[in-house]
């Protein structure tokens, strides 16, 4: 145990370190950063709705700086074509044969900006390579890098003008996340630490691609017990049969959860899951599952207060063999 | 002590508690107030007044080592006033209240219930009200809770008016009254509790108390004045006791007598009964005669009771010496006596033998010792201080031949002994009684024709014998009373009693006596003939007392002749041999039906006695637990601290950890399902203001929901932080 432990405190102090770089940068946002953490070790993909300016890229850039990563990011239009994401191939006149491009996809790190601006046609070829990890150009699959690792915005204000992601492809994202306002000390901080120059470009990785894979791999490792699982499943399934839920949430969804959770346990310093870690994680990987039934909306209830609700019903599995203790 | 200290902690206000223990107190009242209607049980104010001083005592909240002495001696002297009639500094008293206890402990482990002598039911009956008032305590001091009492006093109260005589229409609406004035002032106390401000702060006691009750007695007026639906349901007394007894209609409740009440006696005859054929033993004699067991000095109204005031005699087995006063049936040369033989071969097992008459040696398994009861005659057997019961015994004994002549020359100056117990008679007893009694009397001379001329009264006024059609005597109705003027028609125990009652009150001493007949004939064999006597033979006849001779059985029953002997003189007072003939005639008619209503009355009365006695028992090992179960708290924690400092091994550490679970939620963390761990450590830690249950849990985190081997993690540390979180749990 004493050397399982070590091993595990090099990477908590890695993980610090990523997350003490990423605070240069974005004030008083450790959770969000930790989450983003929890999906890019899972390795999933982060939503963030939230207004313009609260500091989504600048999380983004200090996650792929800190981790050492090649950063992209696409501005999503109206008019944006798969293929301005992908990239394309392109007849070379020298060479006499077409040479592939890549777009800002083939990065490992990518901020998809305002993904409900564009078309669905550009948001499905996003998508699609999110989940299968690859680009089909021209009966040529090209791979993407590795980690690769989305993290799209959502603006939840405008809402003229745009595409909203269907459920399904909701979906694809593990966690959901709301970066909010600062606090006015933060927001203070905020104003204190930009006064000369942007701290962004100062930031240093700290750590190595190399050391990522081997947390990633660590990451699955993590256990799970039954009686966890056992939790999980008695989570998701509730929102299968909700009065006010419309449309629960799928296996994907248990499997996510189950997923998000081994990653922040080891995040937390633990190669075991417990109810807690599902408990905290349950509202970010659940609430983009499932669709309210509009009565419920108008009632004023949100998916999120349902999950909510939900944890505060669902029995704690405490004791092995006894799930509904 | 830490109990003392806990009540201590959460007692409200002085005025408060006193007004709590005052309402308490009236609703346990509700409970003693039928007693005296239901059951035999007299001088229920000592009683009250016992349960009275036990809350008040309680209100002073004296340390454990001084209020328990006083409520002990209370006990005592609750004891004392009800049975002793001298000193209670003379403590002359005590040696026999041992005795008693001593010889009541063996009959309540021989399960003879029905034997117990009504000072030890009383010590129980007195011993179990302490424990009540103890519960009450707990109840109206430390849980603020009362319902569920109220909720037993209004069923108790319910039970007993539509089951008994005992009219409950003013008692509910006390109880009621009181129980919610209780209900609500409880509730405010568990308020101000939780909210932890002062209950004397300001004027909040009158905003509380005078709106609850104002509203309380504005609405009980209410309810009484509003008009009331008729009973939805039909009665069902008589429909169970049609379930008890198929094949008899009855009128009134009064058959219900026999199996509610405090008590084994015959202190409630009356109403019908059905006949028993069991075999009860089988008896080898030369002539055939009444079986004695015991007789009965005190008459009631209701029916007859045992004054029993003496210490049980020893009877020397080989050579049977009544050497107490008034333990002699026959005064010494007051009859001719004939020596017998008897051998008895019990079927049925009772701690006490059947009595032809004057024993005079027992032969019997070596180890029993022969008591007797000088009063009542009853002879009990025991063995190594145990009641124990006898298969068969012989003996020798000597049977009276009474003569007529002497009868009628006996006077009417009588021992002391003998008119101070058998002339008792009620106060209550209707006049018309005693003047039918004169009447019948009146123109003899002597006791012997007086006794006779009663004997006779019945047959020579047609009175009936049945068992079916008789109804028990109302509430306000003396039993002989009600036989002589109004029913005219009963069995041996109305026949008996009346004739008791009429001798008694015209100054000759009788008694009532409870036995068997001689029973069926079954074979002649050379020496003896063999008569088997069932539970149908059981009989109850009178004795009359003839100084100079001792007591004389009669025979008033109709049906029945008297198988004692009696010489007779030259047949100059007529009266008493005319009845012969009818007597016999009518006997020989009744035989298939001429059964005995005790025997069965015998094992109907055992058997509500075994309930009774089983049903005190049964509470007091109910409140036992109750009491084990609400003060768990205390004990469990003692209990859980040294079980787990003795136990190791893989699974310790997490049986520790959801014991201590399960104790901090009985104090009150309640953990909800949806908590985690996690969330519940942190409550119980901000609760007790702690870390330790943190640690504790993230330990057993690691191995609950982590892999690992559970064998470490009782360790010396661990366990440490697990008694501190224990030893922190309070209140």
């Amino acid at each position: 145990m004493s050397v399982n432990k070590a091993r595990y405190d090099s990477y908590r102090s890695e993980l610090d370190a990523v997350i003490k770089n990423i605070e240069h940068v974005i004030v008083g946002k450790k959770q969000i950063s930790e989450l983003s953490l929890v999906a890019l070790l899972a390795g999933g993909h982060v939503l963030l709705e939230d207004v313009p300016g609260v500091g989504k890229t600048m999380m983004v850039r200090a996650i792929a700086k800190s981790l050492g990563l090649q950063f992209n990011r696409i501005q999503f239009t109206p008019d944006l074509l798969p293929s301005d994401i992908t990239g394309v191939s392109i007849f070379n006149q020298k060479e006499m044969n077409f040479e592939f491009r890549p777009g800002p996809l083939m990065g490992n790190v990518v901020l998809a900006d305002e993904i409900n601006r564009t078309s669905p046609k550009t948001q499905s070829a996003l998508l699609e390579s999110m989940e299968e990890k690859s680009v089909t150009i021209d009966g040529h699959t090209h791979i993407l890098p590795n980690p690769f690792f989305v993290m799209a915005t959502q603006n939840p204000i405008e809402y003229e003008g745009t595409y909203p992601l269907p459920e399904a492809q909701l979906d694809r994202f593990l966690l959901k996340l709301n970066m909010g306002y600062p606090t006015p000390d933060e927001e203070m901080s905020i104003l204190n630490l930009m006064i000369h120059d942007h701290p962004i470009d100062n930031l240093k990785p700290v750590v190595t691609s190399g050391q990522l894979q081997e947390m990633k791999q660590k990451v699955t490792e993590v256990y799970v017990d039954d009686t966890v699982k056992k939790y999980i499943i008695d989570l998701v399934n509730r929102t299968r049969n909700h009065r006010s839920i419309y449309l629960g949430a799928s296996p994907r969804g248990s499997l996510a959860l189950m997923k998000a959770s081994q990653a922040l346990a080891f995040i937390m310093d633990r190669d075991f899951v417990v109810p807690d870690d599902v408990k905290y994680l349950a509202p970010y990987v659940l609430t983009h599952r499932i669709l309210l039934k509009p009565e419920a909306r108008f009632e004023g209830e949100s998916a999120e207060s349902v999950v909510i609700e939900l944890l505060n019903r669902v029995p704690v599995p405490i004791q092995k063999g006894h799930h509904a203790r | 002590m830490q109990i003392v200290q806990a009540f201590k902690e959460k007692r409200p206000p002085a005025l408060y508690s006193l007004v709590l223990y005052f309402l308490g107190f009236m609703l346990l009242w509700e409970w003693l107030r039928p007693l005296n209607q239901i059951s035999s049980t007299e001088d229920t104010h000592v009683f009250v007044v016992f349960t009275a001083f036990l809350f008040l005592i309680t209100y002073f909240q004296l340390p454990l080592w001084i209020s328990f002495p006083i409520k002990f001696v209370a006990l005592l002297y609750a004891l004392h006033s009800l049975y002793y009639p001298d000193l209670f500094l003379s403590f002359q008293w005590v040696p026999h209240l041992l005795g008693d206890i001593q010889a009541n402990m063996a009959m309540i482990w021989s399960r003879s219930w029905t034997e117990l002598s009504s000072i030890t039911r009383s010590l129980l009956f007195l011993v179990l009200l302490w424990l009540v008032s103890y519960l009450m305590n707990y109840w109206l001091m430390q849980t603020k809770r009362i319902f569920l009492f109220l909720f037993m006093t209004v069923f108790y109260i319910t039970v007993l008016d539509t089951f008994t005589p005992y009219d409950a229409k003013v008692a509910i609406v006390r109880t009621v009254f009181i129980g919610l004035i209780l209900v609500g002032i409880l509730r405010i106390m568990k308020i101000v509790e939780k909210e932890g401000f002062s209950l004397m702060k300001g004027r909040f006691p009158v905003m509380w108390m005078v709106p609850l009750t104002v509203v309380i007695a504005l609405s009980s007026t209410l309810g009484l004045l509003a008009p009331k639906a008729s009973p939805q349901w039909p009665d069902p007394v008589p429909f169970l006791s049609a379930l008890n007894n198929s094949d008899e209609d009855i009128p009134g409740n009064g058959n219900s007598f026999g199996r509610i009440g405090y008590g084994t006696n015959d202190s409630r005859l009356g109403g019908p009964f059905k006949f028993n054929y069991d075999e009860v033993f089988t008896a080898k004699v030369k002539e055939r005669h009444y079986w004695r067991v015991e007789t009965k000095d005190m008459y009631t109204g209701k029916g007859w009771e045992s004054s029993e005031r003496d210490e049980p005699l020893f009877l020397n087995r080989d050579h049977v010496e009544y050497n107490a006063l008034g333990s002699n049936l026959i005064e010494p040369g007051g009859a001719e006596m004939e020596k017998q033989k008897a051998s008895i071969k019990m079927t049925k097992r009772y701690p006490f033998i059947v009595s032809p008459g004057v024993i005079t040696s027992l032969r019997a398994r070596e180890d029993v010792n022969f008591l007797m009861h000088p009063q009542t005659g009853k002879i009990n057997t025991f063995s190594q201080n145990r009641s124990t019961e006898l298969k068969s015994y012989q003996m020798d004994y000597e049977l009276p031949q009474y003569d007529e002549k002497r009868l009628r020359e006996s006077g009417g100056d009588y021992p002391r002994y003998v008119s101070g117990l058998y002339l008792q008679l009620p106060a209550e007893l209707p006049k018309r009684v005693k003047k039918l009694a004169a009447k019948v009397t009146s123109k003899l001379d002597n006791p012997y024709d007086k006794a006779k001329a009663v004997e006779n009264y019945f047959a020579l006024n047609n009175f009936g014998y049945d068992t079916v059609n008789v109804r028990a005597p109302k509430r306000d109705e003396d039993y002989v009373d009600q036989f002589l003027f109004k029913a005219q028609k009963g069995y041996c125990d109305n026949f008996s009693s009346a004739m008791v009652v009429m001798l008694r009150s015209v100054g000759i001493p009788a008694r009532w006596v409870k036995g068997f007949t001689y029973g069926e004939y079954q074979e002649t064999n050379k020496d003896y003939k063999t008569y088997k006597i069932t539970n149908a033979n059981a009989h109850s006849w009178p004795e009359v007392y003839f100084s100079g001779v001792g007591w004389v059985p009669f025979e008033p029953t109709r049906g029945f002749s008297n198988p004692s002997s009696f010489e007779e003189e030259i047949q100059s007072a007529a009266a008493p041999a005319a009845p012969a003939v009818p007597k016999d005639k009518k006997k020989n008619e009744m035989k298939p039906e001429q059964k005995e209503r005790g025997s069965d009355k015998a094992a109907k009365k055992s058997d509500s006695g075994v309930n009774i006695a089983g049903f005190v028992t049964l509470f007091l090992v109910l409140a036992a637990v109750l009491i084990v179960a609400l003060f768990r708290k205390k004990w469990l924690r003692q209990y859980y601290i040294w079980k787990f400092r003795r136990q190791k091994g893989t699974g310790t550490f997490a049986q520790a950890y959801h014991r201590l679970l399960y104790l901090t939620q009985l104090y009150g963390l309640k953990r909800d399902p949806a908590f985690t761990l996690r969330e519940y450590a942190a409550y119980v830690d901000r609760s007790l203001d702690t870390k330790d249950m943190k640690v504790l849990t993230s330990a057993y985190e690691s191995l609950q929901y982590g892999r690992r081997d559970s064998t470490d993690y009782w360790n010396d540390t661990n366990r440490k932080l697990w008694e501190n979180l224990i030893k922190r749990l309070r209140g």
